[in-house]
């Protein structure tokens, strides 16, 4: 057993910690303010091929394992966990595109988007149909060589802002999860397609996360994501990977409230002595980074299974409820050691506060993240 | 245009050094490229990506350096070098960096490092290769322009700025400044992990010196005098410069 990174793990590693530590940190606390999406560093970002890093060469990603994925990410998130958040959506989509979609969809949505030129979103969730995903409402009707889609979808990352979706709509709804839901690709200026506007999220506040609504949105044939009736399976399929790369992304934010921590507690001063000084807060320094290692070597197991062709459903899961839950715990001891100062946005560990708690929400809840991990324990 | 640049791995000064018998042990140790040595390289690949050519790495040191100097080559250099050998001080070192240039790429056209190491801060080597090349030296350069086989260099004099021509082969050593080294793609580090580091194997020349470290000695803590009083902290003050002598 080996627990040390390899060369390029930990090249990637140093790459991502310096570019995150010197150009992403700077501007994430103004980011959180105004709200605005990071362009410039995702620009960069894409430069550095952070982005696509996950894909493989031959279509302009970096073929880089799911370990060092997960380091890029935690060290990415550590400065905002916004920009995590956005650069793996890129890997998520073309993902798809290219393991299901035709040439045609291919040549054209793949590059750009790797580039950073093109902005892209993947939509399932709708008001009726969160964590239960099988239930959509959207549906599309075949017209002669089109699909007519109508419906809406809420929650969606990057919607206000994106070019193109990837919209789940029911094609056959006796059928319903088991052969009836169908992926297509949807364009922005597709008469009918409309963009709702961005939330305003309480914490990774740079997302743009908005409404998408579909008023006979006609689609051609040619924009269907892989096989009609095989999109429900198509949506579970990313959601394995999906789950490390949050739980990566929530341990960013973990060992950032811990570092914030560690500085704030030596340098602040009550009775005479630095708060580090007194037992109650090193016994909080202690349990945050026990935990965090824990929430690591979780993450790591799971995406070391991902990488050698491995089951690892119930290990993702579990790196995902573990690591969201420990992150929100560490924000929430990190706001305390800071006192009254950590309830102000002139520190980091107030905006990481908000940060954290999505992780226990989003790519399945936590709730439905422990169904996952009982069913496969349970199963005979 | 054949360009080497002479890298030193060093020690992340940020992370807590440790001395085990006069060495600095390891255990802790987080390696890094001499920062300074980090504008050579970034430097070279900039004349190599106008004037085409390559870029070589030679480092002295261990053998696990390897995994360091690949950051160079993640960063755009062609290949590296390292000459295994663990002495430290400055002359020996320059005598093996000559050796092995001599023996493998004497056909080089500049020669660029960083002016000094962050770790022992001597800042001799540069200047004692150029020596025992026999070539010219140019210090703490902040600008380097490359024509043909001219090389304007520019350095920040007293008050001035004094530009050298130097005609190559040259050495080059660089200052803070000069440039800002790019960060390692994610390609360039997939690519650097299937280029090889070189181990160069020299008789090292006899090392008549030896190198120990020890930790400064610790400056008491300065005293802060409360001055809400200023009447009273004067007097306070005036008793702690006789307590020390100074008055
Ligand atoms: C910032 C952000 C970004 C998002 N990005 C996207 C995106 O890009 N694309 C997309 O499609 N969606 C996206 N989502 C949607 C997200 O996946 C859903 O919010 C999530 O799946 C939960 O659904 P819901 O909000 O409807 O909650 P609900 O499903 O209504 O859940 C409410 C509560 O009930 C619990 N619950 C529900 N069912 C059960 C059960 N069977 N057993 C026990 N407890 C249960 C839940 O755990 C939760 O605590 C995003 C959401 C957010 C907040």
């Amino acid at each position: 057993m080996d627990f040390s990174l390899n060369e390029s793990q930990q090249m990637i590693k140093d790459m991502v910690r310096d570019f995150a530590r010197n150009e992403v940190a700077p501007l994430t606390s103004d980011l959180d303010k105004t709200g605005d999406f990071p362009w410039a560093n995702y620009r960069k970002a894409a430069e550095l091929g952070i982005m696509g890093m996950s894909l493989p060469e031959e279509i302009g990603g970096v073929g880089a394992d799911m370990v060092s994925y997960a380091i890029a990410i935690e060290e990415l998130a550590w400065a905002s966990a916004s920009l995590a958040d956005s650069c793996m959506l890129v890997d998520m989509l073309v993902h798809l595109l290219n393991k299901h979609g035709n040439d045609m969809i291919k040549d054209k949505y793949i590059e750009p988007l790797i580039s950073g030129d093109s902005m892209g979103c993947f939509a399932v969730t709708e008001p009726e149909a969160g964590s239960d995903l099988a239930n959509i409402q959207t549906v599309a009707v075949k017209a002669g060589s089109h699909w007519v889609l109508n419906g809406s979808k809420i929650f969606i990352n990057n919607a206000p802002i994106a070019d193109m979706a990837i919209v789940f709509a029911v094609t056959d709804k006796e059928k319903g999860s088991s052969g009836g839901m169908t992926a297509f690709i949807v364009e922005k200026d597709m008469p009918g397609f409309i963009r709702g506007k961005a939330e305003d999220l309480m914490g990774q506040r740079s997302l743009k996360i908005g409404q998408l609504f579909f008023e006979d949105v006609k689609v051609p044939e040619e924009n269907i994501l892989g096989n009609i009736g095989e999109g429900f399976k198509m949506a579970m399929s990313v959601l394995d990977s999906g789950r490390i790369e949050i739980a990566a992304l929530a341990l960013g934010i973990a060992q950032a409230a811990l570092d914030e921590s560690l500085k704030y507690s030596k340098e602040r001063k009550q009775f005479g002595r630095p708060i580090a000084k007194f037992q109650a807060t090193q016994w909080k320094l202690a349990n945050m980074a026990t935990e965090i290692d824990a929430a690591r070597l979780l993450i790591h197991r799971a995406a070391y299974l991902k990488d050698q062709g491995k089951n690892y459903s119930k290990e993702a899961a579990m790196a995902k409820l573990f690591t969201s839950d420990i992150a929100v715990k560490a924000v929430n001891e990190a706001v305390q050691i800071h006192g009254g100062y950590g309830y102000t946005k002139e520190y980091v560990v107030e905006r990481l506060y908000r940060d954290a708690k999505v992780t226990q929400i989003y790519e399945g809840t936590n709730e439905i993240q422990r169904l996952v991990i009982s069913r496969i324990l349970l199963k005979d | 245009m054949k360009v080497l640049v002479l890298v030193k791995e060093t020690f992340d000064t940020e992370v807590k050094i440790v001395l085990e018998n006069e060495i600095i042990s390891e255990k802790d140790v987080k390696y890094i490229i001499n920062p300074y040595d980090e504008f050579a390289i970034e430097e070279a690949i900039k004349i190599k990506e106008k004037l085409g050519g390559e870029v070589i790495l030679y480092s002295v040191g261990r053998e696990e350096a390897s995994a360091t100097l690949k950051t160079g080559l993640a960063m755009g250099a062609d290949q590296a070098n390292i000459i295994k050998s663990n002495v430290k001080n400055s002359m020996t070192v320059s005598q093996l960096l000559s050796e092995a240039i001599n023996k493998h790429d004497n056909e080089f056209d500049l020669i660029l490092a960083g002016w000094v190491s962050i770790d022992d801060n001597n800042a001799q080597v540069p200047g004692r290769l150029s020596q025992l090349l026999n070539i010219p030296f140019v210090n703490v350069v902040t600008k380097v322009d490359v024509t043909g086989e001219i090389v304007l260099c520019e350095r920040e004099g007293e008050g001035c700025q004094e530009i050298v021509e130097v005609r190559i082969p040259a050495i080059i050593a660089v200052q803070r400044g000069i440039n800002e080294p790019r960060y390692p793609t994610m390609k360039n580090i997939m690519q650097a992990k299937r280029k090889n580091v070189n181990l160069l194997e020299l008789t090292a020349p006899i090392d008549k010196v030896k190198v120990s470290y020890q930790f400064p000695e610790q400056k008491n803590k300065g005293e802060i005098i409360d001055g809400s009083n200023p009447e009273q902290a004067a007097k306070v003050l005036v008793d702690r410069l006789k307590e020390s002598k100074i008055l």
